[in-house]
C-alpha cells in the first residue's frame, strides 16, 4: 500500500516509489568503500577501507581491509564480527539501538524497503533520477537521541554516499564505489 | 460480644504465612538459609510479563512505554525489557565505584604499556558501528572498567530480541522481567504491584488488541489466595446450608442453628487467642488446620440437644450426656496437646490451638448452652426407627471388617510410594500455569535457582572474603561445563579488603598523567580529553569503600542482599550454581571441590523435602504418643479392658481404613491429609465412647443414636463439600475427613457395643 501512495515531494516524474522500486530490483551488490569518521574526541578522522557485499533480502557483509582486518557479517538479527586478533564474536543487533539503526537503515536502503525505513524515519527525496539525495530524519525518540539525520546520495539504482550525522554533531561518511561486473 | 471478639481477632491478629511452620526450633545453617531464600530471595519477587497480539513494532513500542512508565514506581525494584541492560541509578552507582569494583584493577593496569593497549582497543571500538557507547564514556573510563564490571554481572545467555526488546523465540510475544519491591509472600503488596502493572499496560499499549500475560510466584500467590477464598467460602456456605437444613428438619427450631454454632465459634476464637498469647503471631496455616480439627466441636451441642426432651429441663439431658462427652473431650484435647512437645513451630501452634479450642467449645456446651435452652426444645419424641435400622448385624460387621482389612493391606503396600515430600505438590498452583512460567523463564534465561554453595563466616566480611577465594575454582567448574554460570554477592559488593587493595593500586594523579602522556603519543586522541579520567581516579583513591547500604534503592541491592543471609552466629554468603544438573555424580564432583571450612552445598528442593519429612515424622510420632496417652486415660476412666478395646480398636481401624482408602484412590499423602486424620482420630474417639456406653432405656439408646447420626451427617456434609473442590488443600482435607467420619462411624457402631459387652 505504501509503495503505491502518491508522492507530493516528488521532483518531476522521479519519485520515492520509483527509487525504491529501482533499488529493490538489485538482487546482489558488491562495492568497495571508504568510511571516514569525524569524532569530536579525536584530533583527526578515522578512516577505514574495504568491500561491501549485499545479497537480497537480508545478507550484508562489510569486509574492512585497512587499517585492520575485520569482517562484519549480518544475517537476520545476528551480527558476526571476526578479526585475526579477537577471533569471532556474535552480537544480537537488538542489543544496540545505534547498531540496529545502522543495519536496518543500510539494509532498508539497499533493498528499497520503504516500509522498514518509514518505520523509524521521515523520508525526503531531492533531485532527479540521475542524481538524487534521500534524507532520513528519525521519528523514533530513542533513535533521535542518537541520530540527527542520515543522508544518502546516489544516481539511478546506484548508491554513492551514506552520511550519518549523530546527535552530538559527530558524523561518518561512507563512500561507495560499485565494482564492475557484479 | 462474640461478634466483636471475632472482629477484633481478625483485625488484630498478626498472621504469618512463611515456611517457618516447617522449621524446627534448633534450625541448622542450611535451614535458616533455606527459609531466608524462600521468603526473601529475589526468586519470589520475579514477575514475567508477555505482550502478545498486534504487530512486532507495536509490541516493542508498548514494552518500551511500559518500562518507562513503571521505571519510577516504588513498587518495582527493576523493570527490564532488554532495550537497556541497566537503568540509570544502577549504571551511575557502578560507574562511581568502578575502581573499587572492577576485577581488572591492579597496579599494572595503569602503567603506560597497559594504558596504551586499552587506548588502542578503544580506538578500534570507535571504528566499529557501535562506537557511540565507547564514545560516551571514553573521557572518563578509557580503560573500560565499567564494561569489565558489567561483563561479570551479565553472564549467561541473553534472550532473543525483536525490534530491540526481548521477545519469545518465535518472535510472537514481547517479554519483560520485573522484580517487585515486596517479597512474593507479601500478597497484598503483590496484588497492588500487579494491579498497577496491568493498569499501566492498558494506559500505554500501542494498540487495543495487545494483551498482557503475567506470571511468577507473586501472581500464583495472589491467584491462589483468591481461588481458595472463593472456593472455601462457596463450599463452606454449601456445607453449612446443608447442615442447617438437616438440623431444621430434625429439631424443627431455628434456634438450634445458633446453639449448634456457638461452641465451634468460641473454640476457634479461644484457640487463636491462646496461640497469639503464647507465640505472638499465628501462622495462616495453623488457623486453617486448627479450624479443620475443631470441626469436631460441631458434635458437642448436637449430643446435648438430642437428649433434651420436651418439657424436661436441660440439666437432665446434660447429666445423661456430659460424663461421656467430658471423657471424649479431655482425652482428645490431651492427645492433640502432645503436639506441643514437638520442635516444629507449626505443630506446636496447632496442638495449642486445637486443645484450647476443644476445651473452650466443650465448656460453652456444658455451661453456656443449658441456660439458653431453659424453656426446653420441642424435641420430637423419638421412635425406635434408628435403633432397628442401625442394629449391628453379623454380616454388617463382617463387611466393615473386610473393608478395613483391604484398606490396611493397601496402606501397608502403598504407603512408602504415596508420601508427598515435595512442597510444590502442596501448592495450589495448577500445573499448566507453572509450566507456562517455566517456559517463559527458560526463554528469558532467568534460571530456576536450586543449588547453592553456602559460605559462612563470623562476619559478613569474612563470608565475602571466603567467597572471593572460591572464584578461581568456580570459574574452573564453568569452563569444564559442570555449571553454566554462577553468581556471588562479591560481584557487586567485594570484601572491604579487596576494595582496599584495588584502591591502593591506583596511581597518584601526576604519575597517572605522565603514564597517560606516554601512552597516548602518536594516537589521535584530542589533547586534555582524559582530564575526567584523571579526576575520577584521583577521587577514587580516597573515596569511601562501598557497603551494602550504598546499594539501597537499586536492583543491585536486592540482588546482593538476597545472597547475603544472616545466620545464628555470623553471616552467610550464597553462591547460586546455575545449570548444575541433578546427576548425583556431577553434584558429588562439585561438592568435592569445596572442602573449605564454612563452605556447604545446599540443594533447596532436597533440603525442603528433608524439612517436610522431619515435620511429618514428628507429627506421626507425637500422634502415636497422643494415642497412648488417650488409651491410658480412657482405660483409667472406664476401668474396663473390654470398654477400652471398644474405643481403641475402632479408632485405630478408622485411621488405617481412611489412610488405606486414600492410597487406593491414588492420593499422595500430604500434610493436609495428615491433619485431617487427626480430626478423624478425635471424632472416632467420641463415636466409640457414645456407641459403647451402656444405655438404660431403649428411648435413650434411640436418642444417642440419633445424636450420633446427626453428628456424622453434618460432618459429612461439611467435609464432603470440600472434597468436591479442585484445590488440593481443600480437596485433601475434605476427602480425608469425609472418608474417616464414615468409616469411623461404621466401625464404632459395629464394634464398640459388642466389645463393650452390650
Amino acid at each position: 500500500v505504501l509503495l503505491l501512495a502518491p508522492l507530493p515531494a516528488a521532483a518531476g516524474d522521479w519519485g520515492l516509489a520509483d527509487l525504491m522500486t529501482r533499488l529493490g530490483e538489485v538482487p546482489r551488490y558488491r562495492a568497495t568503500f571508504r568510511e571516514t569518521k569525524h569524532l569530536a574526541v579525536l584530533s583527526e578522522p578515522l578512516v577505514q577501507e574495504g568491500t561491501l557485499l549485499y545479497e537480497a533480502p537480508g545478507h550484508l557483509r562489510k569486509v574492512v581491509t585497512s587499517p585492520h582486518e575485520k569482517i562484519y557479517d549480518i544475517r537476520g538479527d545476528t551480527l558476526t564480527i571476526s578479526s585475526p586478533e579477537e577471533g569471532v564474536r556474535r552480537v544480537d543487533i537488538g542489543d544496540h539501538p545505534l547498531l540496529r539503526s545502522f543495519v536496518t537503515t543500510l539494509r532498508g536502503i539497499l533493498s528499497g524497503d520503504r516500509a522498514a525505513l518509514a518505520d523509524s524515519y521521515r523520508l525526503r527525496l531531492e533531485g532527479g533520477a540521475a542524481e538524487w539525495t534521500l534524507r532520513l530524519t528519525p521519528t523514533d525518540p530513542a533513535l533521535r537521541e542518537r541520530i540527527r539525520e542520515v543522508e544518502v546520495h546516489g544516481s539511478g539504482a546506484r548508491i554513492e554516499v551514506v552520511k550519518t550525522v549523530e546527535a552530538d554533531g559527530d558524523y561518518s561518511r561512507l563512500a561507495i564505489r560499485q565494482g564492475d561486473g557484479d | 460480644v462474640l461478634g466483636l471478639l471475632a472482629a477484633a481477632t481478625v483485625w488484630r491478629l498478626p498472621v504469618t504465612s512463611d515456611l517457618s511452620l516447617f522449621l524446627p526450633r534448633a534450625a541448622t545453617v542450611k535451614q535458616q538459609v533455606l527459609l531466608e531464600q524462600l521468603n526473601q530471595g529475589t526468586g519470589n519477587r520475579l514477575l514475567l510479563a508477555a505482550i502478545s497480539g498486534g504487530g512486532a513494532a507495536e509490541r516493542a513500542r508498548t514494552s518500551r512505554a511500559l518500562t518507562a512508565a513503571l521505571g519510577d514506581s516504588p513498587r518495582f525494584l527493576r523493570v527490564a525489557n532488554g532495550a537497556r541492560e541497566l537503568s540509570g541509578p544502577e549504571r551511575d552507582l557502578l560507574l562511581r565505584n568502578r575502581y573499587l569494583l572492577s576485577p581488572r584493577v591492579d597496579a599494572d593496569r595503569f602503567r603506560p604499556e597497559s594504558l596504551r593497549r586499552s587506548l588502542e582497543r578503544r580506538l578500534e571500538e570507535l571504528r566499529s558501528p557501535a562506537s557511540a557507547f565507547t564514545k560516551d564514556l571514553l573521557a572518563r573510563d578509557p580503560t573500560g572498567e565499567l564494561w569489565a564490571i558489567l561483563a561479570r554481572l551479565q553472564q549467561g545467555p541473553s534472550p532473543s530480541r525483536r525490534d530491540g526488546v526481548w521477545a519469545s523465540r518465535d518472535g510472537g510475544r514481547a517479554l519483560m522481567v520485573l522484580y517487585t519491591h515486596a517479597p512474593g509472600t507479601a500478597l497484598d503488596a503483590q496484588e497492588a504491584a500487579q494491579t498497577e502493572l496491568r493498569r499501566t499496560f492498558r494506559r500505554v499499549r500501542a494498540a487495543p488488541g495487545l494483551r498482557l500475560e503475567l506470571t511468577g510466584p507473586g501472581v500464583f500467590g495472589v491467584q491462589a489466595r483468591e481461588r481458595i477464598r472463593r472456593e472455601a467460602t462457596r463450599l463452606s456456605i454449601a456445607g453449612s446450608l446443608g447442615v442447617a437444613l438437616l438440623l431444621l428438619v430434625l429439631f424443627r427450631s431455628p434456634r438450634v442453628l445458633l446453639l449448634a454454632a456457638l461452641p465451634l465459634a468460641t473454640g476457634v476464637l479461644a484457640g487463636m487467642w491462646a496461640v497469639w498469647a503464647a507465640f505472638g503471631a499465628i501462622h495462616g496455616i495453623t488457623i486453617a488446620f486448627g479450624v479443620t480439627l475443631l470441626g469436631l466441636a460441631i458434635d458437642y451441642p448436637l449430643h446435648l440437644l438430642s437428649h433434651i426432651r420436651g418439657g424436661q429441663p436441660p440439666p437432665r439431658a446434660l447429666a445423661s450426656v456430659w460424663p461421656t462427652l467430658r471423657l471424649g473431650v479431655l482425652t482428645t484435647a490431651v492427645a492433640f496437646a502432645v503436639l506441643i512437645t514437638t520442635d516444629f513451630r507449626g505443630l506446636m501452634q496447632l496442638g495449642l490451638f486445637s486443645a484450647t479450642g476443644l476445651l473452650a467449645a466443650a465448656a460453652v456446651t456444658r455451661w453456656g448452652l443449658p441456660p439458653l435452652c431453659r424453656d426446653g426444645l420441642a424435641g420430637a419424641p423419638p421412635r425406635p426407627r434408628l435403633t432397628r435400622l442401625l442394629r449391628p448385624s453379623a454380616p454388617m460387621t463382617a463387611l466393615v471388617l473386610t473393608a478395613a482389612a483391604v484398606a490396611a493391606v493397601a496402606l501397608a503396600r502403598g504407603l512408602p510410594g504415596h508420601l508427598e515430600r515435595d512442597l510444590q505438590a502442596l501448592s495450589p498452583v495448577p500445573g499448566d500455569e507453572l509450566a507456562r512460567f517455566r517456559a517463559l523463564q527458560g526463554q528469558l534465561g532467568t534460571p530456576d535457582i536450586r543449588r547453592f554453595l553456602v559460605v559462612t563466616g563470623d562476619s559478613r566480611q569474612q563470608a565475602l572474603r571466603r567467597t572471593e577465594a572460591l572464584r578461581g575454582r568456580l570459574q574452573a567448574l564453568q569452563h569444564e561445563g559442570l555449571i553454566e554460570r554462577f553468581r556471588t554477592p562479591a560481584d557487586v559488593l567485594p570484601s572491604l579488603a579487596t576494595q582496599r587493595r584495588r584502591q591502593r593500586a591506583l596511581p597518584e594523579r601526576h604519575r597517572l598523567a605522565a603514564n597517560l602522556d606516554e601512552a597516548t603519543s602518536g594516537l589521535p586522541f584530542r589533547a586534555h580529553l582524559f582530564e575526567p579520567f584523571l579526576d575520577d581516579v584521583a577521587t577514587a583513591r580516597s573515596q569511601p569503600l562501598l557497603r551494602l547500604d550504598d546499594l539501597a534503592g537499586t536492583f543491585l541491592h536486592a540482588r546482593t542482599a538476597s545472597l547475603l543471609a544472616p545466620v545464628a552466629d555470623g553471616s552467610a554468603a550464597l553462591v547460586p550454581l546455575m545449570g548444575l544438573s541433578g546427576d548425583p555424580a556431577a553434584v558429588a564432583e562439585v561438592r568435592g571441590r569445596f572442602p573449605d571450612p564454612g563452605v556447604r552445598f545446599l540443594d533447596l528442593k532436597a533440603e525442603t523435602e528433608r524439612l517436610v519429612s522431619g515435620f511429618l515424622a514428628a507429627g506421626a510420632s507425637r500422634l502415636a504418643l497422643g494415642a497412648a496417652v488417650l488409651a491410658l486415660l480412657v482405660g483409667a476412666a472406664l476401668r474396663s479392658w473390654r470398654r477400652l478395646a471398644g474405643v481403641v480398636l475402632p479408632v485405630g481401624l478408622a485411621l488405617v481404613t481412611t489412610a488405606g482408602a486414600l492410597v487406593l484412590l491414588g492420593e499422595r499423602l500430604t500434610i493436609f491429609h495428615t491433619v485431617a486424620l487427626l480430626l478423624v482420630f478425635g471424632i472416632t474417639v467420641d463415636y466409640s465412647l457414645f456407641f459403647g456406653r451402656p444405655e438404660a432405656a431403649a428411648v435413650d439408646r434411640e436418642r444417642t443414636l440419633r445424636a450420633l447420626t446427626t453428628c456424622m451427617a453434618s460432618t459429612l456434609l461439611v467435609f464432603g463439600a470440600l472434597a468436591a473442590s479442585a484445590i488440593p488443600v481443600l480437596h485433601q482435607t475434605g476427602l480425608t475427613a469425609a472418608l474417616g467420619v464414615a468409616s469411623g462411624f461404621l466401625l464404632a457402631m459395629t464394634l464398640s457395643p459388642r466389645l463393650s459387652g452390650r
